[in-house]
């Protein structure tokens, strides 16, 4: 099937055509946001991270960073640095270039002399980035180029019933396309775990499957802490799911049922096509984040309370199953998967209306997140700042 | 008057089912396992829009099963046509097993 997205210098296909301002940490963040708006046009986010972490968070950071700066929905990206942080700007532009030969430039404030002068100067990279994305358009693409990212939030018993299944279907379809599908929150599949790992494509990746859920107790528990309390959310219970076990029973049906041909670490791109699960946490936004900096270009996001969540770079679409939620949020939700729980209509026939909605957004079809303009991210980490 | 109300079952196997609207005492449950017939349950207490009831009596330290699969452990005796939520129901792997 074909599609009309954007083709980039490094032979991946973007279906938006973004300029970022990238900060590399925290400090950075509020510059970034000040030059997007002097630049409308360009998508920044706030960056809590890049400073004050130890060796490994501040790897998990800048493989997100570079992540997203590769990710194909993205023309090219304006580095933001502050000059001091453990996240050295200058490192940050050699993993995006060991990743990606898309347009890249810097700007270090305290090189620059402060604020106004970073800012002057990111902006006008800005804007000659932004002329030159202009002049990029959209050509016919395989749909085998699509990652797509699939994600549950503010769920309830019709996301397990109606939604999760809509989206499997979804995946199989895609997969069947020759497009990948990513599987994700980790913590959501415990107590249902024993299903995905029969679902492996090798053994290997049956068990990476038992491990990465293991290795998620196992951090908890060294921390003093269990999931208890955490997962199920408030909200997930007062909608009827009562235990993780079924939250997680649910959450699987998002993978549909082809096998699981590969596990990536959190943010880490695909090497296979097919069903791939990514090691994410529940927290719905680092679970996006994740996705997105391994590459996927779109998220189909499954919701029984309703969700706002938005991403500076990929479209997300957000589906309910829940036919009050649909009329109650509907500024917050694209697609109404309710009459799969109604019986009225069957799981596969909506599978092949939200693939026909995929598509749609793929080609530039703006979602109800885009349209509001949301762009938050969450970067995951493994301890305390430092 | 009672009235019937459609629900979902979604395995053979399972204890509990799903309710798709609100339920009063007296509400005829009413669902369908493919290859069987129409079964009805009453429904014992109110029960909030696609939370779970019990489709038999189930014993206090019973496994509970959704899906077909075991979704916790009973914290009370349940009798069919009764509210399963956190009032009766627990996880068992929400706490690290040693």
């Amino acid at each position: 099937m074909k599609f009309n997205g954007y083709r980039r210098p490094d032979g991946k296909v973007g279906i938006r055509n973004h300029v970022l301002i990238l900060p590399t940490c925290v400090c950075s963040s509020e510059t970034c946001r000040m030059v997007a708006s002097q630049v409308p046009g360009v998508v920044t986010f706030t960056n809590q991270n890049g400073c004050g972490q130890v060796k490994g968070d501040l790897e998990i950071t800048q493989q997100v960073l570079a992540g997203l700066a590769a990710n194909p929905n993205v023309y090219g990206t304006v580095l933001i640095g502050l000059g001091c942080e453990n996240n050295i700007p200058d490192s940050m532009v050699e993993l995006i270039a060991n990743k990606t030969n898309k347009p890249l430039r810097k700007v270090v404030i305290q090189e620059e002399g402060g604020t106004v002068s970073a800012i002057k100067k990111a902006a006008q990279h800005a804007r000659e980035l932004l002329e030159e994305a202009s002049q990029v358009h959209r050509e016919e693409c395989d749909l085998s180029e699509l990652i797509v990212g699939t994600e549950c939030g503010g769920s309830d018993p019709t996301s397990g019933i109606g939604s999760n299944p809509v989206v499997g279907v979804l995946s199989d379809r895609l997969i069947g396309l020759g497009a990948s599908s990513i599987l994700s929150e980790t913590t959501e599949f415990i107590g249902a775990e024993h299903i995905l790992a029969e679902r492996g494509a090798t053994s290997e990746v049956s068990q990476a499957i038992l491990h990465i859920v293991k290795r998620y107790e196992v951090h908890l528990k060294n921390v003093g802490e269990s999931l208890r309390g955490g997962n199920p959310s408030p909200g997930n219970k007062a909608g009827g799911i009562t235990t993780l076990e079924e939250k997680s029973l649910g959450c699987i049906h998002k993978g549909g049922s082809t096998p699981i041909v590969e596990v990536v670490e959190y943010s880490e791109p695909p090497t296979k096509k097919g069903l791939v699960i990514m090691d994410t946490p529940g927290h719905d936004v680092a679970s996006i984040t994740g996705m997105v900096a391994g590459g996927c270009q779109l998220v189909v996001f499954t919701t029984g309370r309703g969700t706002p969540t938005g991403n500076p770079i990929a479209p997300i679409i957000k589906i309910t199953a829940n036919k009050f939620t649909y009329q109650t949020m509907m500024d917050n939700i694209d697609f109404d998967a309710s009459p799969t729980v109604e019986g009225t209509q069957s799981i596969e026939e909506m599978g092949e209306k939200l693939l026909t909605e995929v598509v749609a957004v793929a080609q530039g079809k703006i979602t109800k997140a885009e349209s509001f303009g949301f762009s938050e991210i969450a970067i995951n980490r493994l301890c305390n700042y430092v | 008057m009672s009235t019937t109300v459609k629900c979902r079952v979604l395995h053979e196997r399972d204890s509990v089912g799903v309710v798709l609207d609100p339920i009063t005492p007296g509400d005829q449950l009413s669902y369908k396992l493919p290859g069987s017939d129409e079964t009805q349950i009453s429904a014992l207490e109110d029960i909030p829009p696609f939370h779970k009831f019990a489709l038999k009596s189930i014993n206090r330290g019973d496994k509970v099963f959704k899906y077909g699969q075991v979704i916790g452990r009973a914290t009370l005796a349940i009798q069919a046509g009764q509210h399963v939520h956190s009032h009766n129901l627990t996880s068992i792997r929400e706490d690290i097993a040693e």
